[in-house]
């Protein structure tokens, strides 16, 4: 990728995130997820190797992350000495997170009710908004002719049973 | 039955209207969501697959085949025109392409990949028509130790061409696993890792994490990054390649292909080490090495129809044994699946029509491509300066529309925004995502096949080493990683990389 570091207002770094080596928060993940899984699969039975119980894969799998998770670990610390911004987690817009997110909930929970061309409509003008909105009536308009675009290739050209229409009853 | 006794059949398939039009169609939608920057050959054939879904399996898979082609084409597109490779792939033509392009020869560049790719293509066809039938032989003798031992030798090679942290990939691969045993286990019907969720009980929706993994939390990366392309591709003039780079592309094309074809059937190599060695070849019996990196054409044409050559006879392992080698195949037999058709050696058998119909639309598939996109090289270039901030809610509505109409279900929606998540904060961890997808699609498999071999041997894991195929690639994995841990390859590796990124 060729894009440039973020500008100032795009991105603001937390302080504690730059302090700590990449690799090191990417271990602990892996800790993390790992001891979540062997948690989560402590009820099922583990078996014997010439029969596995259904416990016996995820739990070996959890393992192996778990020991690839401290190896990561370690590989960030012994790293940390020569610890280049290269070496940092970079900043995250919390606005695009926010709105991409809050877009793909919306589409979720409205396209049962509202029909494919009113949800659809919502959706993508939540989602223009994830960046600093700079004309409104393009996205208006963009976000209108879209839905309806999607609505007609999916509800009307390819046959799928998506309602166009809200559905009140 | 013979070869061509085989390839007829398969014309019929593939020649019949509606399969032919489903070909043009996936195959000019793969092209126009893959040049657009950003989204790479598994997001588009991601963000594409539901479409497939309302289609007969035989349509369907053509659809694919053509998605799949346009796909890696579009990638081609944004590497000459952009310097942004969609995937592994394409980073050796950027390089020279990218050059080209900024001497305004980008056009010339645009059409030595498609002419190459084609004739890669028309060679590889007939190859994966020859090779497949033997192999499947083969593979109707493999035991589930061998799968298994295949499926880790496979990974462990998907590895070595991944760029990156070779650790990391691996615990990706880890992760792709554990995720791909969600869900009822088939042997004891035990609920596996679903947490309570009804919804899970069938698995994680395979298109649905594809989607999140690759288009939304692609999205996600780069609305972070204020827009920053430098187009230059306003002044392609002349697509005609002169006399001069037709004496010099031709040969490349057809080294490309040989090196190309042989690196397709490496499990896990594929296209992407077809692609690096036939740039390195390329640089080393050019007259005039010093020209690479400043826009030879050779460094196009080997590249691209290597890169060609290796995702078709990748579909050799994939039909006969149904192992995927790369995030793209994978893919692939993700969608087969959903279609109810399981990759593997008795596919040819039970379903002649669909194999054979498959492989003759590979080669028409690739026709189609040097049909629309010579033409149409001026829409695909107005495409790539339509701004990010109209392209990205576009692309968010199609994975949304896509995700929701697979089983009707606003679960698989949130599914999907989950693993946008989810796919964001590991890259941003510095994660690669496709050895997770790859994972996910052999985790089912390789755990299947363990199980059995351990049944079959009572529980004695020294099957994996006494039968010779399984092995031979347990050796051939060891070797691989050893390869990789060591620091002297370790460094060999990363001064390749460096040198595609200048």
């Amino acid at each position: 990728m060729t894009h440039r570091p973020a500008g100032k207002t795009w991105a603001k770094k937390s302080a504690l995130l730059q302090a700590v080596p990449t690799d090191v928060v990417a271990g602990l993940v892996l800790v993390l997820f790992a001891g979540l899984s062997m948690l989560a699969t402590q009820d099922l039975a583990f078996g014997s190797s010439a029969r596995m119980g259904p416990g016996y894969f995820p739990r070996i799998v959890s393992g192996l992350i778990g020991l690839f998770g401290i190896a990561i670990v370690a590989i960030g610390l012994t790293k940390r000495r020569r610890a280049r911004p290269a070496d940092t987690i970079p900043g995250v817009s919390w606005r695009a997170l926010l709105m991409i997110m809050l877009a793909m909930t919306f589409f979720a929970a409205s396209v049962e009710h509202l029909g494919l061309l009113l949800s659809g409509f919502g959706t993508i003008l939540l989602a223009s908004l994830a960046v600093p909105c700079v004309r409104p009536l393009e996205i208006a308009v963009f976000s209108l002719v879209l839905a309806a675009m999607v609505t007609a290739i999916f509800s009307w050209g390819l046959g799928l049973s998506l309602p166009a229409w809200p559905n009140l009853g | 039955m013979d070869i061509v006794g085989n390839l007829l059949l398969g014309l019929g398939v593939a020649l019949s209207p509606g399969n032919l039009a489903f070909c043009f169609v996936g195959a000019l939608l793969g092209t126009m969501i893959g040049v657009l920057p950003g989204l790479g050959p598994v997001a588009t054939i991601a963000v594409l697959l539901p479409i497939t879904f309302s289609l007969p399996p035989e349509g369907g898979l053509i659809m694919l085949a053509g998605i799949f082609y346009g796909a890696q084409y579009g990638g081609s597109t944004t590497a000459i025109l952009l310097n942004l490779p969609g995937e592994v792939s394409s980073v050796a033509t950027a390089i020279d392409g990218y050059q080209m392009a900024r001497q305004g020869r980008g056009g010339v560049a645009l059409a030595t990949a498609a002419l190459g790719s084609f004739f890669a293509g028309c060679v590889a066809t007939l190859l994966v028509a020859l090779c497949g039938p033997l192999l499947i032989g083969v593979a109707m003798n493999l035991g589930p130790a061998d799968y298994f031992s295949i499926m880790v030798a496979g990974l462990i090679a998907a590895i070595a061409i991944a760029s990156g942290s070779v650790v990391k990939a691996i615990a990706m691969i880890l992760v792709g696993l554990l995720l791909g045993s969600v869900g009822i286990d088939i042997n004891s019907g035990a609920q596996r890792l679903t947490f309570g969720f009804r919804e899970l009980s069938e698995g994680i929706d395979f298109a649905a994490m594809t989607m999140g993994l690759f288009g939304v939390a692609e999205i996600l990366t780069n609305l972070r990054n204020p827009e920053h392309r430098e187009v230059i591709a306003a002044k392609i003039n002349s697509l005609v390649p002169s006399r001069n780079d037709i004496r010099r592309a031709a040969p490349a094309t057809v080294r490309g292909t040989v090196v190309g074809s042989i690196a397709g059937l490496v499990p896990g190599a594929g296209a992407s080490l077809g692609a690096f060695a036939a740039y390195m070849i390329e640089k080393r019996v050019s007259r005039h090495p010093e020209q690479f990196g400043h826009g030879a054409i050779e460094g196009v044409a080997g590249p691209e129809s290597a890169n060609n050559a290796s995702a078709q006879t990748s579909f050799i392992p994939l039909l006969s044994l149904g192992i995927p080698s790369n995030a793209v195949m994978a893919v692939m037999v993700g969608a087969m699946i959903v279609h109810g058709i399981a990759p593997g050696p008795l596919l040819m058998e039970q379903h002649p029509q669909l194999f054979w119909g498959l492989i003759v639309s590979m080669w028409i598939g690739n026709l189609m491509l040097v049909i629309i996109n010579l033409p149409l090289i001026g829409i695909w270039v107005k495409l790539l300066t339509v701004p990010y901030r109209l392209m990205f809610p576009a692309i968010l509505i199609f994975c949304a529309v896509g995700a929701y109409g697979m089983n009707m279900s606003y679960v698989d929606v949130l599914v999907m925004a989950a693993f946008g998540l989810v796919g964001f904060g590991l890259r941003k961890i510095g994660f690669e995502l496709a050895p997770l997808i790859l994972g996910f699609v052999l985790g089912p498999m390789m755990e299947e096949n363990l199980r059995r071999a351990m049944l079959i041997s009572r529980g004695d894991a020294t099957v994996l080493l006494t039968r010779p195929i399984s092995a031979t690639f347990l050796l051939i994995a060891a070797v691989l990683l050893l390869m990789l841990i060591l620091p002297a390859v370790r460094k060999g590796r990363e001064t390749i990389f460096v040198e595609e990124e200048t």
